[in-house]
């Protein structure tokens, strides 16, 4: 996958001159494609769809059972971790939770595989319920690996998904779970009472589940907060999709979703985002946004609001393969007027993977037309 | 199934920006913590140019830095802003550390930073990083524990087919490290470091085992001529066409490090670096130096040396006669000696 990716973009670049890039002098470390999870803007509100999957109706995770696992916080700790410390002793004083609370909670934080991408994710119940994102689970019914920190492996199934808040749910089943050597999970807790400032802890596999590394922890703060989405300054990359945002407490405040330009842009889905519906990612209804599969064009907007002025051309996308670049503006897809990006995002929604569209573009001073074959979105993005 | 439209848009935030971890209000608390290593902290530059950070390791003016930053002719900057020509003593190439010796004409002797002597920092412990003056660069905690980092291998950016003298040189990536070097279509390639190359498999096996940032000597045969060739080994994302998906996330948040990986030990952690403030202390919460920043590594990620691998690294520099002469102080000693200017 990664080397037919690199074998379509040095294609471009060449103008077809290197039909191949040398196996044996590429870095091949990044064996997987990174569970697709950058700067995406849910630009579009779109009808919800259900699959009908209908898998067995599971229970409600044991939430009660949960919160009794929550680390004993004191409430001088609880009102460390909601402004900045202010000597050495109350950094200490962090310090010495932050180390407990790492202990308490990677053990819950895996690597989740799927056919062609690799995610996070955190169980949060003694039955397998695993929280991740929409982007990671994709469709319901399913199948995934899913790899502990301490080795375990087990399968899972996909279950509801969110896709306009980028929300997903899987389940390891109940016959895998050995009642002498439980599975580790820590407990939910309530976005809404969070506040600006407040510390947080982010934990994930970045660059994806390696199993001579333990997850990884990351500290931050709130920097915004909204029904939908929470900003941190806990850095996240690829591989981190689908992670626990976790609170002071121990108990996971949301799910990381994607990163914007700047280093402080790290988003994650709030926790309530999954109570709100809970029966229905059980139930495995998949819902409200472009699912992957959905059509894929591959370009990043430019600040410009005027013109639809191509920012960023996603490596070995479509666009990426059609010869699309940075600064390039669209003047008509498929004949038609576009006057701003959003109107090319409209554009694009109503296409079908495969299919192949005509773009008027101006490169400074030129006109030129690019023919590019829509891809699809999510793990096959490079198709 | 119904059509969904999806294109990528970056996500700004605005505002909120008091909230920052790097926010002066949470910097401050850090200040008094580093107050004393700051002062066996050394900015170095090359050729004008700020390159790296480096710690005091003894009071005759010897500082470890990363290696690799190291190229040119060399100034250090102390903390009172006086500045010292260099030059490397020693360069170790698999832990990417250098020893300095800076030349002052006024005898001075410098103040040595005081070290960590027990432990690796655990994950979720305090870091700060100090410049040369009084206010942090960064702050951050464990977010790995200390562990070898794997190999990465260096990227040449050619295309080989194998003719009768050796390896033919088919395609040069442009920007790739063969392209910076000069290498040329058609190039046959006969000799890598000193060594004879015969085949393709062969030079490809010896390339495997470099890595960024390692500077090769190639021979080769261009028409009828033999040429020699330096190349500094870089990385498959330096060539537009093959930036990967990874790539593109990871680089979003700032420049890394050429080298980043390849340690035989070293904690990760999630202080904002950028690659010209690595090579220096990181600093725990008693005041004392956890380890060297080796690498920024990533979005996520940077690497630091514990003190024990400086420790032994720098007890086997003394060991050796020729750089003896150097030291002040003897093998065993990590504790500070303030000794004014």
């Amino acid at each position: 996958m990664q080397i037919r990716q690199l074998k379509d973009s040095a294609t471009v670049a060449k103008k077809g001159s290197a039909q191949s890039v040398l196996p044996g002098l590429i870095r091949t470390n990044d064996r997987f494609i990174i569970a697709c999870f950058t700067t995406f803007l849910l630009l579009l509100d779109l009808t919800a769809i259900a699959i009908a999957n209908e898998p067995d109706p599971q229970p409600n995770p044991n939430v009660n059972k949960a919160r009794a696992r929550r680390l004993q916080l004191s409430d001088d700790i609880e009102n460390l971790f909601l402004a900045p410390p202010r000597n050495r002793d109350e950094l200490l004083a962090m310090q010495e939770h932050t180390q407990r609370l790492s202990k308490a909670v990677n053990p819950a934080v895996v690597g989740i595989r799927l056919k062609n991408g690799m995610g996070s994710g955190v169980i949060i119940s003694e039955d397998g319920f695993i929280l991740s994102a929409g982007h990671v689970t994709g469709r319901a019914n399913k199948q995934a690996t899913v790899l502990l920190p301490d080795g375990r492996t087990f399968s899972a199934t996909t279950l509801g998904a969110n896709h306009r808040v980028d929300a997903g749910l899987l389940k390891i089943s109940s016959e895998q779970i050995d009642r002498d050597n439980p599975l580790p999970f820590i407990p939910i807790g309530d976005s809404d009472a969070l506040h600006h400032g407040q510390w947080c802890v982010a934990i994930g596999h970045p660059g994806g589940f390696r199993k001579d590394r333990q997850p990884t922890v990351r500290i931050g703060r709130m920097l915004l907060q909204g029904e939908n989405i929470i900003v941190t300054d806990c850095t996240l990359v690829g591989g981190d999709s689908g992670g626990p945002l976790v609170s002071a407490a121990g108990e996971v405040i949301g799910i990381h979703s994607r990163i914007g330009e700047g280093i402080e842009a790290n988003l994650h889905i709030p926790i309530n985002v999954f109570q709100r519906d809970w029966d229905r990612y059980v139930k495995g209804d998949v819902w409200g946004g472009p699912s992957p599969g959905g059509p894929f064009l591959g370009v990043l907007e430019a600040e410009n609001r005027n013109e639809a002025e191509i920012g960023r051309v996603v490596p070995g996308g479509p666009a990426a393969i059609s010869g699309m670049r940075r600064g390039d503006v669209v003047l008509r897809f498929d004949e038609k007027p576009i006057e701003n990006f959003s109107q090319l995002v409209s554009a694009v929604a109503e296409c079908e993977p495969g299919q192949v569209v005509r773009l008027d573009v101006r490169r400074s001073t030129k006109n030129l037309v690019i023919e590019i074959k829509i891809g699809s979105f999510g793990f096959n993005a490079y198709n | 199934m119904l059509l969904i439209g999806i294109l990528y848009s970056p996500q700004r935030v605005k505002g909120q920006w008091k909230y920052l971890k790097n926010h002066p209000d949470v910097h401050q608390t850090f200040v008094p913590i580093i107050a004393d290593v700051r002062k066996g902290t050394v900015q170095i530059e090359a050729d004008g140019q700020q390159v790296a950070l480096g710690a005091m390791v003894d009071p005759a003016g010897l500082v470890v830095s990363k290696s690799s930053e190291l190229k040119g002719d060399i100034r250090c900057r102390v903390f009172d802003g006086k500045l010292y020509p260099a030059k490397v003593l020693v360069r170790d190439a698999k832990h990417d550390v250098a020893l300095l010796h800076l030349e002052s004409t006024d005898n001075r002797r410098f103040i040595p930073v005081r070290w960590r002597n027990d432990t690796d920092p655990t994950v979720g412990s305090w870091l700060v990083t100090p410049g040369i003056s009084s206010n942090p660069l960064s702050i951050g905690i464990v977010s790995v524990n200390s562990r070898t980092i794997p190999h990465e291998r260096g990227f040449l950016g050619v295309q080989l087919t194998q003719v009768a003298q050796g390896p033919r040189i088919e395609v040069v990536f442009a920007g790739s490290a063969a392209d910076v070097a000069g290498l040329k279509r058609n190039d046959i390639v006969i000799g890598l470091n000193g060594d004879p190359v015969h085949s393709r498999r062969e030079f490809i096996n010896q390339l495997a085992k470099m890595m960024p940032a390692q500077e090769i000597q190639l021979r080769i045969l261009r028409g009828n001529r033999e040429e020699e060739a330096t190349a500094r080994l870089g990385r498959m994302e330096q060539v537009d066409a093959l930036e990967t998906r990874f790539g593109v996330m990871n680089s979003m948040g700032g420049e890394l490090s050429l080298r980043r990986a390849d340690f035989p030990k070293a904690f990760a952690h999630d202080s904002i670096l950028q690659p010209k403030q690595c090579g220096g202390p990181i600093v725990d919460m008693d005041g004392n130096v956890a380890g060297i920043n080796i690498a920024r590594a990533g979005r996520t990620c940077s690497y630091a040396l514990p003190a024990g691998v400086i420790h032994a690294l720098i007890d086997q520099w003394k060991g050796k006669p020729e750089h003896q002469v150097f030291f002040q102080l003897p093998a065993d000693t990590q504790s500070p000696v303030n000794q004014s200017p």
